[in-house]
């Protein structure tokens, strides 16, 4: 543990314990159902942000099939508990390795793609799949969905808690991450995809795997998820849904370890706790939402995150003067 | 003085065409060991598209690529820079937001296919950083380094592969007469390595002084081959270069 915590600096580390026990005490000020619930989904918006930022923050690929891979794992979770009747601790064991499999099948083709060209194709990917999850109603229960999905953990504070232990562990595994070999791989194929190869990089080997590994934790989540609701739907799994996902990781800034987290609490959270202040002005959330990306996007390409960061650099760079 | 061994990189018969235009015809030459070998023509007579071929971006329509008695022809660009050919841009390619150190790091840890922050690869990294002038800017962004130590950056994530052959892509251009006499030496000192080195140039005066024996090409076909003073007389390159007196 203490060979781990030496990847960041003390006081980030000593910040990040402060963080994690003031998480942690939340469910003891807020006891309501609504309250919790909705610090259960932002917990799951921030997992999944986390998971796309490997493959937007540190690969550079904008995919926008990420609610594919949530479904996956979500599907995984349901027909395996009601079709077979096998646990949902079990059903959670699969998620992850058949979100990988989807994963790793998706990007052959659509890693071949670039930029724009692959985010229109995930996109399209994103929008065929659910047309098969609706068409394949008699498996799926399409938008009126399925219901009776066992519940991992009885109470919302105990899902809670698992958020968090999930988000601290997938904190430490993308440090470890980027500072591996495998960090340093994806970040030559961000930086310049075509100097990576007279490098001796194998980019459409790794560009697989990190696109798969992000499915299989997405997968995860999104069996959790579901699991918490004890429903699923087609309507989960949409464009839109994918949409939520890039904005969370853009608004709270892609390629870094927080931004994932500012963003989830920002896009999903803030909307949510101001819903009793906007009252009837609350349809206007997607709106809302469309123009903070808007403005993060033009005001700090970075995201918040790295606002602050430049923030931070400029003052210091003052405070030197 | 350079090693006069067998080849170390034969092309045979190589053709590319881009639609209808043959950006290489039925090319072959060889390059020995331990030799600098310059190539020359005038603009779009296939160089660049011959540096492209060896490293596996395009593939070629026909012909054969031999890299130490390997055959190299339409492999995948990272075999063959693991296979020990390193190559540099004609336009700046390096990885922008990342520093000096980095870069050469990455271009490293990529060879090595292990991170590790050992003294040896601290030394290693040192070592090429002080080989290509740039010890100084070790910790500069390589977006804020100025055009010839950006051109220097990546000679050095080329060198630090220790490669065999290292294919040299306009490496002056844009460079003052004082930054090409640096580029120069640096070269020189390479070839002493026991690395052998083709590069295309622009810059008469580093091609001829730089280089052991020169290919001219012209529209994809190699017009003369031989030592810098042969080729200052050739009729023929003299021709393509100049064009014909009526």
């Amino acid at each position: 543990m203490v060979r781990i915590l030496d990847l960041f600096k003390k006081r980030t580390t000593y910040f990040f314990i402060a963080v994690v026990i003031l998480a942690c005490m939340l469910p003891l000020y807020f006891k309501s159902g609504y309250s919790l619930r909705l610090m259960v989904t932002i917990g799951f918006s921030i997992i999944t942000a986390m998971c796309y930022n490997i493959v937007i923050g540190y690969m550079g690929y904008p995919s926008l099939s990420q609610s594919v891979f949530y479904g996956v794992g979500g599907y995984t979770m349901a027909l395996i508990t009601l079709r077979l009747g096998v646990s949902p601790w079990i059903a959670l064991i699969f998620s992850p390795f058949i979100a990988f499999a989807v994963g790793y099948l998706a990007a052959i083709p659509f890693l071949k793609l670039r930029s724009m060209f692959f985010a229109i194709g995930t996109l399209a990917f994103t929008g065929v799949v659910n047309a098969v999850l609706i068409n394949a109603h008699k498996i799926t229960g399409a938008e009126a969905g399925l219901r009776g999905i066992p519940r991992l953990l009885k109470s919302d504070t105990a899902f809670f808690y698992i958020e968090i232990v999930l988000i601290i562990a997938i904190l430490f595994g993308t440090k470890i991450l980027v500072e591996s070999y495998w960090g340093k791989i994806l970040t030559a194929i961000r930086e310049d995809e075509d100097l990576a190869p007279h490098l001796g990089i194998n980019t459409t080997k790794y560009k697989r795997l990190a696109f798969a590994l992000s499915a299989a934790f997405t997968g995860l989540a999104g069996a959790m998820f579901i699991s918490y609701q004890t429903y699923i739907s087609s309507n989960y799994f949409t464009i839109g849904s994918s949409f939520s996902i890039l904005a969370c990781t853009v608004v709270g800034g892609g390629g870094s370890l927080i931004g994932p987290i500012i963003g989830g609490l920002i896009v999903v959270g803030v909307p949510e706790a101001l819903r009793g202040v906007l009252k009837g002005l609350y349809i206007w959330r997607p709106s809302f939402m469309g123009a903070i990306l808007v403005a993060v996007i033009l005001l700090f390409p970075g995201g918040i995150y790295g606002g602050f960061q430049k923030l931070a650099g400029y003052l210091r760079k003052r405070g030197e003067k | 003085m350079a090693k006069q061994e067998g080849p170390i990189l034969e092309i045979h018969d190589l053709c590319k065409n881009f639609g209808g235009i043959k950006a290489v015809d039925e090319l072959s030459f060889e390059v020995k060991q331990g030799e600098i070998l310059g190539l020359l023509g005038p603009n779009g007579s296939g160089k660049t598209t011959i540096f492209n071929l060896i490293t596996g971006v395009y593939e070629a329509d026909s012909g054969r690529i031999k890299f130490e008695e390997h055959d190299i022809t339409n492999e995948l660009s990272y075999k063959i820079a693991l296979k020990g050919i390193s190559r540099t841009f004609q336009a700046t390619k390096l990885f922008h937001n990342q520093t000096v150190t980095e870069n050469i790091a990455i271009a490293m840890i990529a060879r090595t296919r292990k991170k590790h922050a050992s003294q040896e690869t601290a030394q290693r990294i040192d070592n090429v950083l002080e080989f290509t002038h740039l010890g100084k800017v070790k910790h500069a962004l390589a977006s804020d380094l100025t055009h010839a130590q950006q051109r220097r950056l990546m000679v050095a994530m080329a060198l630090i592969e220790e490669p065999d052959l290292l294919l040299l892509d306009e490496i002056t251009s844009g460079m003052s007469g004082e930054e090409c006499n640096e580029v120069m030496e640096i070269a020189k000192k390479i070839r002493d390595r026991g690395v052998t080195i083709v590069l295309i140039e622009h810059n008469m005066r580093v091609a001829m002084t730089l280089s052991d024996r020169i290919i001219v090409l012209n529209f994809g076909k190699k017009i003369a081959d031989g030592t810098p003073g042969e080729i200052s007389k050739n009729e023929t390159v003299l021709e393509a270069f100049l064009g014909r007196e009526e």
